[in-house]
């Protein structure tokens, strides 16, 4: 940090843009605590005077919020969280571990010349909606619908352009005769790039694996189209928390929220010191 | 009174909480229209007191003083100097001319004037037809050359260039080297160079200031300062290759003086009478490399064995053993010796140059 | 084109490349190179950038594949080999240390690759760092080395394997003039010392003459000529070797022969007589030519009775010496004189010159080829 002072229009524009980023997240948390009286309130009851943790409860115990005369929870909120661990882990972990080794391919040895890396890149431009459909319908002809292995599918291959592009970069910056310098060494070429490339791109790697697993973790629409009653994600339970009689339960919506913001949290502290490097893009300098 | 153009008063920097000592008392002037050379190792605080005379550094203690006046609290863009990066600093995503215009459009002035004063400066650059071109398409030359033109622009009092020629290719060096002697004879700016190459200060400067740990060492005329150094850092350092230097002592019965070495004693030809005042003090004898001659055995100085024979076209530099002592001298090509024989090296004894060992100054004869 | 070798060679060539091509999409780096290196020496693969030498350097060592040709050690063809079934080590221009390993571990990379026991690795690493003087830094990481440290890093790393065949590839260029003239005498030493055979790439000619036993020239990927580097200087085979090497540059003058009896030469506006070893080189029926002239070979002189008259434009110090450029109506000379000399005259004074038979060079006026 240079010794800059701390004028008051710099201080006003930071301190604005904390509040205007914080304040979804304040009122989530908020929300998840307030009793079902205050969900709807108007004018809008900031900080609730009696918190109450009924919304928790009845992402566990579907008929806890009956209590409050609110009824239509059918199901626990249980299975989505495990599907969505499954789906978004298993599908980052996929997503990230092909990319990677595509991202050195393109970047070391030009596989599959010029076209190919925009090949990736436009799977990616589809708006989903416009793909859902045809999805569906063709999941349900080879038997995929309604399964985690359909659903990991798409994650990968919805994720892969960008875990390929974000890592073909942060090897670009790697210069190349460090690998070599490893081949020359007695290692083949595969072990190079396991041993050499790989521990050196290690920040642009997490920062990928955490970016890929956001992408995945809040997925909606295929989730939701690909889904009957095997598969669930907590984005798709998330939707569910709508009744003919009570309306929208925003509650249990922001509890089953502030749940599922917490691997994030947690995953974004611990590699906290990588991502730094990892965002500006290089391991390596000459 | 005239003043100097340029004072450097007793520069101190000191970094990492007063650990690290990066300059330490260094104290010489410029007059204007003169080249200084800034000259010495990596580390050696070159580069710390062109970034102190610029602005971008505070000095610890000491001033810097531009025609008399003091600039140490004016900030770096209004002290009127210039400074060409080591590495450029071209801004890549503007053309040649808004590059060189960059300055005076910061200041304000009008669009007629810059256009002029770019027109000029590009013309002294020979880059009257580039200006057009993107400042990324340009090759290592010319971007030096852009760089150059950018701070002529602003017409500074100063011109100071950070390693101007590290960056290009040998032949591109060599051409580069004739251009800017070309720019300082037709601009007579005050110009101030750092480098760490001899051969270059040598070519550009008027004078050389020789900076080693911090303190400078000798400042001086080219055409002297490899003749005359006044320490031994600065004997060891300019040359190609740079001059002996032998460790030993003056022995000597009153009537004549010699120097010896180990197993090695070279006689003192009368002349040096003053070497009796330092009989049996630690010496360090200077003999220029070009100064020792092949010689027959019962007239050498030192007789050795050739180590090793290094051609460099018109002659060769070949490097003699004898006992401890290593020794490089410069032959014609024709005479060069075989790597393994045995060899006799004449000295010309009014080239010698006596240092003391305990000081490392040179003693005057 | 048959590979130049070097005719010295009884046993297989420690190296030798043949009709090696390699071309980066459209453009060919390399145009059939071929050269033979024999054991025990030191030879320079000199060429200014763009030429090929890295691209060269890189094929010998099995990180890229040619186009067409073989690479073969001790007589034993490597080409399709990977780089380490190849009996080599490498030096990067940029080093291409570990950035995140020691000094030891650098150095030790290959050993611990092949699993060599612990003990063994210490050692080997204590020996190759007591050799190189850097021992100080085998805790430390890269980062935190000097230039010169981190050089001798690299070269610890490629020595402590003993390979048949050691690449540089512009190993000093980041150095300090300094530090680079004493390593470069170092790495000659080391190169002695260990009797290994080391090919080394570079665009300074001073330094490849400084420490080649032989140097192969390479321009636009092609082998231009291969000699030892006083040859080259001498006898350079066409003229962008002879303004290649050399500093400063070699003059090169349009220049007419008129046989005859006496036989003259017309060159920057002057007839000069004499100069028998540069006739012997020309074709007898005359002609035009180029002819080149070495600073060192130009004499300065009273312009009374000196074959060529000219001014003097410039002055350049370097040192000891000074060059001086001197001007007629023909064409332009750049000359080396003492620097106490140079300083009796000034820019404009009328000096006369004269040419030292025994270094003058004759090249083809069309092909630049040198003639004799």
């Amino acid at each position: 940090m240079t010794g800059r002072k701390l004028t008051w229009p710099l201080a006003f524009v930071l301190f604005g843009a904390l509040i205007v980023s914080l304040f979804p997240v304040f009122w989530i948390v908020m929300t998840a605590i307030k009793p079902p009286t205050d969900w709807n309130a108007s004018p809008a009851i900031w900080i609730p005077s009696h918190p109450t943790l009924i919304n928790f409860k009845t992402l566990f115990d579907p008929d806890s919020i009956r209590a409050y005369g609110v009824g239509g929870v059918s199901q626990a909120a249980t299975n989505s969280v495990f599907g969505s661990l499954l789906a978004s882990v298993v599908g980052t972990a996929l997503s990230v571990a092909i990319g990677l080794f595509a991202a050195i391919g393109i970047s070391r040895y030009a596989n599959g010349g010029k076209a190919t890396p925009l090949i990736i890149l436009s799977g990616r431009m589809f708006p989903p909606a416009a793909i859902a459909v045809p999805f569906v319908i063709i999941y349900s002809n080879v038997g995929l619908i309604d399964t985690y292995r359909g659903l990991i599918a798409i994650y990968v291959a919805g994720t892969l352009p960008f875990s390929t592009w974000m890592l073909k970069s942060f090897v670009d910056d790697l210069p190349r005769e460090i690998e070599e310098a490893a081949m020359i060494d007695g290692r083949s070429r595969l072990m190079a790039h396991v041993f050499v490339t790989i521990p050196l791109i290690r920040g642009g790697l997490l920062a990928t694996t955490l970016f890929v697993f956001i992408l995945n973790w809040s997925e909606f629409m295929f989730a939701l189209v690909l889904s009957y009653s095997n598969v669930t994600t907590i984005p798709v339970q998330l939707a569910r928390y709508v009744t003919a009689t009570a309306g929208t339960l925003y509650g249990v919506q922001a509890a089953l929220a502030v749940l599922a913001m917490i691997p994030l949290v947690l995953a974004g502290l611990l590699i906290q010191s990588h991502l730094a490097r990892g965002m500006t893009f290089g391991a390596v300098k000459r | 009174m005239t003043f100097p153009k340029l004072e450097i008063v007793n520069l101190r920097k000191l970094f990492g909480n007063e650990s690290f000592v990066a300059l330490d008392g260094v104290d010489f002037a410029v007059e204007a229209g003169e080249t200084v050379a800034l000259l010495g190792p990596s580390g050696c605080g070159k580069s710390t007191t062109l970034n102190i005379i610029v602005g971008l550094e505070q000095p610890t203690s000491g001033d810097i003083r531009i025609d008399g006046r003091s600039v140490i609290g004016i900030p770096p863009g209004k002290r009127n100097v210039g400074l060409v990066f080591q590495d450029y600093a071209v801004f890549t995503h503007m053309t040649v001319f808004e590059n060189l215009a960059f300055g005076l459009i910061i200041r304000g002035r009008a669009k007629a004037e810059i256009a002029r004063a770019v027109h000029d400066v590009a013309e002294l650059l020979g880059m009257q037809n580039s200006l057009k071109l993107s400042a990324a398409e340009l090759g290592g030359s010319e971007l030096q050359r852009v760089a150059i033109g950018r701070t002529l622009v602003t017409k500074p009092a100063i011109l100071l260039l950070d390693e101007p020629l590290s960056n290009l290719e040998a032949s591109a060096r060599i051409a580069m080297r004739r251009e800017l002697r070309r720019l300082q004879s037709e601009i007579g700016l005050t110009i101030i160079y750092v480098t760490h190459d001899q051969v270059e200060a040598l070519c550009l400067a008027d004078r050389i200031a020789v900076m080693n740990a911090g303190k400078l060492q000798q400042i001086e005329r080219t055409s002297v300062i490899c003749k005359k150094p006044d320490h031994v850092f600065v004997a060891g350092f300019m040359g190609s290759p740079p001059m002996n230097l032998l460790r030993g002592e003056i022995i000597g019965d009153g009537t004549s003086a010699g120097f010896r070495r180990d197993g090695l004693i070279i006689r003192l030809p009368s002349s040096e009478a003053f070497a009796t005042n330092y009989v049996g003090q630690p010496i360090i004898l200077g003999l220029r490399p070009e100064s020792l001659t092949l010689a027959a055995a019962n007239e050498a100085t030192i007789c050795g064995k050739v180590a090793v024979v290094e051609p460099r076209g018109p002659e060769a530099v070949v490097t003699v053993e004898a006992g401890t002592v290593s020794l490089k001298a410069v032959v014609p090509t024709a005479e060069r010796p075989q790597e393994g024989a045995d060899i006799g090296l004449l000295a010309d004894p009014s080239s010698f140059v006596f240092f003391s060992g305990e000081t490392g100054r040179r003693l005057a004869s | 084109m048959k590979p130049l070798r070097i005719d010295s060679m009884l046993a297989p060539a420690a190296l030798e490349v043949r009709g090696l091509c390699k071309a980066f999409g459209e453009k060919a780096a390399l145009c059939d190179l071929g050269f033979a290196i024999p054991e025990g020496s030191l030879t320079v693969l000199l060429g200014s950038a763009g030429a090929g030498k890295t691209t060269t350097l890189r094929l010998i060592a099995g990180v890229e594949r040619p186009n067409a040709g073989r690479v073969l050690m001790c007589g034993r063809d490597v080409t399709e080999l990977e780089p380490k079934d190849r009996d080599i080590a490498m030096i990067f221009d940029n080093l291409a240390l570990y950035p995140n390993k020691t000094g030891f571990s650098n150095i030790a990379s290959s050993l611990t690759i092949r699993g060599t026991p612990k003990a063994e690795i210490e050692q080997r690493v204590a020996e190759v760092s007591s050799t190189l003087r850097i021992a100080h830094v085998l805790n430390r990481l890269p980062k935190t080395m000097s230039g010169g440290e981190r050089q001798r890093v690299a070269l610890g790393r490629a020595l402590i394997r003993k390979p048949g065949l050691f690449l540089l590839d512009e190993p000093l260029s980041g150095l300090d003039a300094m530090l680079r003239i004493e390593l470069r005498a170092e790495l000659k030493r080391l190169q002695r010392d260990i009797g290994a055979t080391f090919l080394l790439a570079t665009p300074d000619f001073a330094e490849a003459m400084a420490v080649a036993d032989t140097v192969v020239m390479l321009r636009d990927g092609r082998v231009v000529q291969i000699a030892t580097a006083q040859s080259l200087y001498d006898d350079p085979a066409d003229r962008e070797v002879a303004r290649f090497v050399g500093a400063p540059e070699i003059n090169l003058l349009k220049a007419f022969y008129e046989p005859g009896i006496l036989g003259s030469i017309r060159v920057a506006g002057a007839t000069i007589t004499g100069l028998k070893k540069l006739r012997n080189a020309l074709p007898k029926a005359g002609g035009p030519f180029e002819i080149g002239i070495r600073p060192e070979h130009l004499k300065l002189s009273q312009p009374e009775g000196a074959p060529i008259k000219a001014k003097v434009f410039d002055i350049e110090p370097l040192g000891l010496k000074s060059m001086v450029t001197v001007i007629n109506e023909e064409s332009e000379l750049r000359m080396i004189v003492d620097t106490d000399a140079a300083g009796r005259y000034v820019s404009g004074d009328a000096v006369g010159l004269e040419l030292v038979d025994s270094g003058l060079l004759a090249f083809d006026a069309a092909s630049g080829v040198r003639l004799g």
